[in-house]
């Protein structure tokens, strides 16, 4: 009976309690979410009305923009963020009809550009085009809409680019056939028309891929992404300039002064390694500093596939 | 580390990342890849698709540049010195004379076939070599490698370049600016004399050099070379702009006519850039500072710059007048080097005691610490020297050669009298090497190693293949 009687308290209790601390959650969240660091509500809502001047059709609860900026605000501050991306970014993440059609139109458009170089059909651009609507925009049951990963410390644009990059990249790798391992690539060095040259390929062909691949290592990092973007994965001077910030002349001095320390390296080691007379040697030598370009290509391509 | 997230590589195409980030994200980079394949597709999205390298920058043709062993013409390389927007310079071994050269590598002109540059190469060369003045470096003798590239052989010398110098010091006293530009109107007379205009004048082609007794002495380098390369007339502007990028080639010291690519250059060009350089040395800056090429042609299409006075108001009113007689439009400039040596003089002269125009004396410690420091710094004239913002690559590829440099560069160097050109090995007296050739090489099998007398003598006929397998 007293159960009985206390049951309706009881419950009354709880369901205050529970109605209390539901209130404050929603009170801290709402005071919280339309707070960020070192910024009032009212900067807040002034800095959403400024955000949202660039989509005006695009219509996103403050309160899911604020929350969105603040969880990618650990270590970028908010005047360095993109907030006009970030808005629409919030906007796609939930749903909006709108801002999912803005990305589309302004975004996802310029999908085709960015892979021009990895495929240039039109049914590829297309494939990859879809890919990354369904990947950044409807999500699955186990992982949101990719576009939660946008950090907003650079443009959308520049985040998009590498992102479909990346889908190109990996569907062209699940289409691209095995390739059959090259006979001349075990030696390291590419085959000559010299039969005295071709004798020496093949026969100290182990030694100089040690010395070469010694010699890669003993470079600086910089260096030897440098050299790989430039011979592996075709990177023109210009572009790779643009990646580090320097002038394209800088580079060229970069990658001929690496070419070089390689040459002058391998050189060195192969002269420890192998004890052959002058003559000997500076034949293997000569052959390792015509086809330097070759060799690197060859063994770094190799290296990177392995 | 793990692989880059798309964020990451965002922030490192575009700079955001701090350097122990960066420096992290580099050494994953070379090991990995893939992400190395996104960083490199993404570049190839951020710009349409671009020209061929090789076309736009000769230095990256395969088998680029001369490697120590190399033998062209005469001449065995010993060492890379330095590289700039220019070319790149060599020590060298003259095989006949024993005496070491500096080689200077210049860009081949894509736009000219190489039998044309061959022929233009004789005629500028003699040209160049007519000027026997203490003050100029004679060109000994003019090569072409096999793809058209022209090699100077000059002298090797040891000091810094006035570019080196001002970047250091600058502005420069009154004095100083006189002790080095009264030679080089000196040297300039004695070339225009002969009908040779420098065309590219500028500070980096102003050597002050160190000679092996001690004596500090100026130099003008790279005579007549403006006209070897892409760096003449309209070409120039866009040369300016697009081959050497930064300010190294800015066109500075271009005179108006030359900038706006008239045909008739003439002396009046090379005091053109003598007043840019005096207004540089005593202003500590130049009167067409901007920030790119196509506000330095403005201002050199309206003359319109500041007068060396109002920046540098200590400057006595003489040498004022001086800088804006030479920074005129070229009927009202002064027309000769003779006549602008004699008012700098005069100008100097009204504030101290004269100077006599050769007796130069530079710091003391200049002096006892340039050959050992420029050394190892790897010096040397008519070079661009890679800035620091430039890589830790550029130095390190230089960094292999550098003890050689110290060798060579703290080792007498033979006289800098004129040497006839062409040398020949009949009548000139051989001289002992100043430092040894790297090992000797012996070659049993002639058919893969051909022997250095085996090489035809370089002036045979510059146009033909001078660079030999060095094994």
């Amino acid at each position: 009976m007293l159960l009985h009687s206390l049951l309706p308290v009881r419950f009354t209790a709880m369901a205050f309690a529970r109605a209390t601390a539901a209130l404050q959650g929603l009170w801290h969240g709402l005071a919280g979410a339309c707070t960020l660091p070192g910024m009032d509500e009212d900067d807040v809502r002034q800095r959403m009305s400024t955000w949202r001047q660039a989509w005006p059709d695009v219509n996103v609860e403050p309160e899911k923009v604020v929350e969105f900026v603040r969880s990618r605000l650990s270590d970028t501050d908010l005047e360095e963020v993109h907030g006009p991306d970030l808005y629409l970014a919030c906007g796609c993440l939930y749903g909006s009809p709108s801002a999912i059609e803005a990305f589309d139109r302004g975004f996802l458009s310029h999908v085709p550009d960015f892979i021009r170089r990895i495929d240039r059909s039109e049914a590829v651009a297309q494939e990859v085009q879809q890919i990354l609507r369904e990947r950044l925009l409807v999500g699955t049951a186990s992982s949101p809409p990719r576009i939660a990963d946008y950090a907003g410390r650079g443009p959308l644009m520049s985040w998009l680019r590498v992102v479909a990059v990346r889908v190109a990249l990996e569907l062209q790798r699940s289409r691209k056939p095995a390739v059959p391992s090259d006979e001349g690539q075990a030696e390291g060095l590419p085959a000559t028309d010299d039969p005295e040259l071709d004798y020496l390929r093949v026969r100290y062909g182990t030694e100089f891929r040690e010395a070469f691949t010694e010699s890669l290592t003993a470079l600086d990092p910089r260096q030897r992404t440098i050299l790989q973007l430039y011979l592996v994965d075709g990177l023109n001077i210009e572009r790779i300039g643009q990646v580090y910030q320097v002038h394209r002349a800088t580079v060229a001095r970069w990658i001929a002064g690496t070419r070089d320390e390689l040459y002058d390296e391998t050189r060195r080691r192969l002269r420890e390694k192998l004890h052959l007379d002058a003559a000997e040697f500076e034949s293997i030598v000569r052959l390792v500093r015509s086809q330097l370009d070759v060799s690197v290509r060859r063994i770094l391509e190799e290296g990177a596939t392995e | 580390m793990g692989c880059l997230d798309d964020n990451e590589v965002v922030d490192f195409m575009e700079g955001r990342l701090d350097a122990s980030r960066r420096e992290a994200v580099e050494a994953h980079l070379a090991d990995c890849a893939t992400c190395r394949r996104v960083l490199a597709r993404t570049a190839e999205a951020l710009l349409p698709t671009g020209s061929d390298d090789a076309a736009q920058e000769p230095f990256l043709a395969p088998l680029r540049g001369l490697l120590p062993g190399d033998q062209v013409g005469r001449y065995r390389v010993l060492h890379r010195v330095g590289a700039g927007g220019m070319g790149v310079v060599y020590a060298a071994e003259d095989t006949e004379l024993r005496r070491n050269v500096a080689l200077k590598l210049l860009r081949a002109d894509p736009s000219q076939p190489a039998g044309v540059l061959g022929a233009r190469l004789k005629r500028e060369a003699r040209a160049a070599s007519l000027i026997q003045h203490p003050n100029v470096v004679p060109v000994h003798d003019v090569l072409a490698l096999e793809d058209g590239s022209p090699v100077l052989v000059m002298d090797l010398l040891v000091g810094e370049s006035l570019r080196v110098k001002l970047d250091r010091e600058a502005p420069l006293s009154v004095r100083e600016t006189a002790e080095i530009l009264l030679p080089v109107l000196s040297g300039l007379q004695a070339a225009h004399a002969l009908g040779v205009v420098h065309r590219d004048l500028k500070p980096e082609n102003i050597f002050l050099s160190v000679t092996a007794t001690g004596e500090r002495d100026v130099k003008i380098v790279d005579f007549g070379v403006a006209k070897l390369t892409a760096l003449d007339g309209p070409a120039a502007q866009s040369a300016g702009m697009t081959d050497t990028g930064a300010l190294v080639g800015t066109p500075y010291y271009m005179s108006p006519e030359q900038a706006f690519g008239e045909k008739n250059v003439d002396a009046r060009a090379d005091l053109w850039a003598v007043g840019v350089i005096l207004y540089e040395c005593l202003a500590a800056k130049r009167p067409t500072e901007a920030d790119n090429v196509g506000q330095v042609l403005k201002a050199l299409a309206h003359m319109s710059f500041p007068a060396l006075e109002t920046v540098a108001p200590s400057v006595p009113p003489g040498l004022a007048a001086l800088v804006a007689g030479l920074l005129k439009e070229r009927s009202l400039r002064i027309p000769t080097a003779e006549e602008a040596k004699k008012r700098l003089a005069e100008a100097v002269s009204s504030q101290e005691q004269p100077i006599p125009p050769r007796t130069i004396r530079w710091p003391r410690w200049l002096a006892l610490g340039l050959p050992l420091t420029l050394a190892t710094a790897g010096l040397l004239w008519g070079v661009g020297f890679p800035s620091t913002t430039e890589s830790p690559a550029a130095p390190s590829a230089d960094s292999a050669s550098s003890p050689t440099v110290h060798v060579v560069d703290s080792t007498p160097m033979p006289s800098f009298a004129p040497i006839p050109t062409p040398p020949s090995a009949s009548t000139a007296k051989p001289v002992p090497p100043a430092r040894s050739a790297p090992a000797p090489r012996t070659h049993a099998n002639p058919s893969i190693t051909p022997t250095p007398s085996a090489v035809p003598p370089a002036t045979q006929d510059p146009t033909k293949l001078m660079i030999q397998p060095p094994f």
